[in-house]
């Protein structure tokens, strides 16, 4: 693990999911930021931004498949064209379990595909796995 | 020589003449009256023989001949009294009339001896009214003759001019004796070769054989006559069939003297009578045919070889209203819908021209509803022996009500289809979209318990509990649910698979709880069936899950099976628990239907829904039976495959 928090980009439209995702990290003794977009449009701008601040990227984007407007394949699509974020891993975070979301996610070069777990210990498991494994 | 004269001139002796002293008028008496007596005696034989001769009626006739003899030796007598006068030959003489002597006592003897005889002789009166008697008779005689031989002539005539039956005679023995033209005509053989030969030859071998000819014969000598029909044979082999009359003959004597008989050649009277009995069976047949197609609720016809048609039964000219002769050829297209004729023309053509069976779906005109109705048309080609098409034979079934139905059903079973999809897709939406919020009320109150649990007082706690055990029981739910609707959705096409593996896997899966209630499970080997493996494998495990589960008190004891029933193996997975009322039997098989408290049997009523889904999917039929405390049998059929295992 690095010496500072890791930056966590999470695209997800559930105010109730980002706060699970926050304390799942904070019960798995992460030490993370979770910056919060909850749109496309959101997460396009946050990207940007970090772009146009001396090319910063985050260390971890977590996508949510299921967002208003346009949808989380979309999103995947446009992040992986934006040729700055090559090495930022990008973990399809989803509730869906359909074997086409699977395929169609790591057909657009998603890093890893994750469904959210049911329980509370599963969810930090899985956050911790996660974490350890892309934010090196 | 000298001899010979000295017999004539005699020799030693004196003449005759001396004893009349050669006294002339002696000498010349004796001489004239000799030689004329003699002259007469002679001439007397001569009359005799003409006398003879010319009555051929003449009675006696050797006395006639004696008496001739008798008279020229006495001739010759006195030709030599004459002869002595002057030459003294006594030797001949004497051997003249010792001759002489012999023929008149034969001559006296034969006529005494004939005497009686003689005197029996008619006297001329007699003999002239014998005579005119026999004239009588013999002119009654001829014209009786005359009769006879005129009706001989007839009957000769009769019996030679008939050339159709054959008359002739057999011997009480069997032979032939007489042959008519009309036998030699009808069986072949001439006069020279059949007379003397047995009859029995005309007969075929086989019957003969059997003692027909023999019976026959017997028969006509017990009665006198006797008809019969048969098989004959004539001289080239060939047979006919014979109509025989055989009269028994008899003498004046009552003896049996032979059999006359007739004989027709019948066969082709025969043949006639047959062909006419065949024609009127075919008639009749025809009729009944006519009838039986009258009697159809279905329009028939026929059409020749070149598809035109030329009969249909009363049905057609009900429907349509059409009349015979407009019907007739191709005209019974006027009745057809015109959007269908074209079609209707094209296979006709076509089942001609392939000589194959037509099938064809077509709207005929019904006057009754004032409407076109649907009937399936069918056309079948009549061949001949050798193969050649003679005639088509069709028939036109309404089958309006059952199109409409089955289009109905169609579309009710397509309605069926996509509501059913639909309720699948919503089950699954449902429980999907369900879960979202479930989580993040359990994931909530986990963090809740994880971080304030000690800040609650024991109230707190157990509302907490409950919130907790209602989350997961929903989530239970759906989860079962997306399972279920998944058993429709995530189907593999059937391939064939070991029933037995797919029972290991579930065994395998359900080893926990096995080994937990030390459950027995007894397995005949299973067959390969026809199935989506995953699902079986769920479907035996939800059944032996479900068997451990309702044990009761007993320790668990599993027996499964499959026997064959046709393409299906019926499979049978039998328990020792405690079994489930035949109230039950139903409604064990919907969906979320409990009949226990879940503090009792947890679960969610979901297991033998699924297996039902599962059954059904592949075909096939799932039931139980059962006795409450008596275990439960449930049993299920999968179509039957061949194994491939065993196919190498």
């Amino acid at each position: 693990m690095r010496g500072r928090a890791a930056d966590i980009l999470l695209v997800e439209d559930n105010p109730g999911d980002v706060r699970l995702v926050r304390e799942a990290l904070r019960e798995g003794a992460v030490e993370a930021a979770v910056r919060w977009a909850r749109d496309a449009e959101e997460a396009l701008a946050c990207v940007q931004s970090d772009a146009d601040q001396a090319g910063g990227a985050p260390d971890l984007i977590l996508l949510d498949l299921n967002l208003p407007r346009t949808s989380g394949r979309q999103v995947l699509a446009a992040l992986r064209s934006l040729k700055h974020l090559d090495v930022v891993p990008i973990v399809v975070w989803t509730s869906s379990q359909a074997e086409s979301d699977v395929f169609e996610s790591y057909a657009l070069r998603a890093d890893a595909y994750v469904s959210k777990p049911l329980t509370l210990e599963e969810l930090v498991r899985t956050l911790r796995g996660v974490c350890r494994f892309w934010l090196r | 020589m000298e001899h010979l004269l000295a017999l004539i001139d005699g020799d030693g002796f004196m003449p005759h003449g001396h004893c009349y002293l050669w006294t002339p008028a002696l000498l010349w008496g004796q001489a004239l009256s000799n030689l004329a007596i003699a002259g007469a005696y002679f001439s007397i034989p001569f009359a005799l023989t003409y006398f003879v001769r010319k009555r051929e009626d003449i009675v006696f006739r050797p006395m006639f001949l004696m008496f001739g003899l008798f008279i020229m030796s006495c001739g010759f007598t006195h030709l030599m009294d004459l002869w002595t006068i002057w030459r003294p030959a006594y030797w001949l003489d004497v051997a003249v009339r010792m001759f002489t002597a012999g023929a008149s006592v034969s001559t006296a003897w034969m006529l005494w001896v004939a005497m009686p005889k003689a005197l029996a002789l008619p006297s001329p009166v007699a003999l002239e009214q014998a005579n005119r008697s026999l004239r009588e008779e013999i002119s009654a005689r001829k014209l009786s003759e005359e009769r006879l031989r005129a009706s001989e002539e007839r009957f000769r005539l009769l019996v030679e001019g008939l050339q159709d039956h054959a008359m002739w005679m057999m011997a009480p023995d069997g032979t032939v004796e007489s042959w008519n033209p009309g036998a030699a005509r009808i069986y072949g053989y001439s006069e020279e070769e059949v007379i003397g030969q047995p009859a029995a030859r005309l007969y075929r071998p086989e019957d003969v054989a059997a003692g027909e000819f023999d019976a026959l014969l017997a028969r006509a000598r017990r009665d006198g006559s006797c008809e019969e029909e048969g098989w004959r044979v004539r001289r080239d082999g060939s047979r006919f069939y014979a109509n025989v009359v055989t009269t028994a003959l008899h003498g004046p004597d009552g003896a049996l003297r032979g059999f006359a008989r007739i004989t027709r050649d019948i066969t082709q009277r025969r043949e006639a009578e047959a062909a006419l009995r065949a024609a009127e069976a075919a008639r009749e047949s025809q009729a009944r045919l006519q009838e039986m197609a009258d009697a159809m609720p279905q329009i028939v016809w026929t059409s020749n070889a070149e598809g035109l048609a030329e009969y249909f039964n009363r049905r057609w000219y009900e429907v349509t209203g059409a009349n015979h002769e407009v019907s007739l050829g191709q005209g019974w297209s006027k009745w057809v819908h015109p959007d269908d004729r074209e079609a209707v023309f094209e296979s006709w053509r076509a089942a001609l021209a392939a000589g194959e069976v037509l099938q064809i779906e077509e709207r005929i005109y019904d006057r009754r509803s004032g409407s076109f109705r649907w009937h399936l048309a069918r056309a079948v080609p009549v061949r001949a022996p050798g193969g050649n098409v003679v005639r088509w034979f069709g028939t036109a079934t309404d089958v309006h009500e059952l199109r409409e139905a089955q289009r109905e059903l169609q579309e009710q079973a397509q309605d069926l289809a996509r509501s059913n999809e639909e309720l699948e897709q919503f089950a699954y939406v449902a429980s999907h979209d369900l879960q979202e919020p479930l989580r993040m009320v359990s994931a909530f109150t986990q963090l809740l318990e994880r971080r304030y649990a000690e800040r609650f007082d024991g109230e707190g706690r157990e509302f907490m509990h409950y919130v907790i055990d209602g989350a997961r029981g929903m989530q239970r739910l759906i989860d079962d649910l997306l399972a279920y609707s998944r058993i429709g959705r995530r189907g593999q096409p059937p391939r064939p698979v070991a029933a037995d593996e797919a029972l290991g896997q579930a065994r395998a899966n359900l080893k926990l709880a096995i080994d937990e209630t030390a459950a027995r499970i007894d397995c005949d080997p299973l067959p390969c069936v026809s199935g989506d493996e995953p699902q079986l494998v769920q479907l035996f495990q939800n059944l032996i899950a479900n068997a451990i589960k309702f044990r009761g008190s007993n320790r668990p004891h599993i027996r499964i099976a499959a026997v064959r029933h046709g393409v299906h193996w019926r499979f049978s997975v039998a328990d020792n628990g405690i079994g489930i009322a035949p109230a039950h039997f139903e409604r064990i098989f919907v969906i979320f239907q409990r009949l226990h408290s879940k503090s009792e049997y947890p679960g969610t009523g979901i297991g033998l829904a699924a297996c039902k889904k599962i059954v059904e999917r592949h075909g096939g039929r799932i039931w139980v039976e059962s006795q409450p405390g008596g275990g439960a049998t449930f049993f299920f059929t999968l179509p039957a495959v061949d194994d491939p295992r065993e196919q190498g």
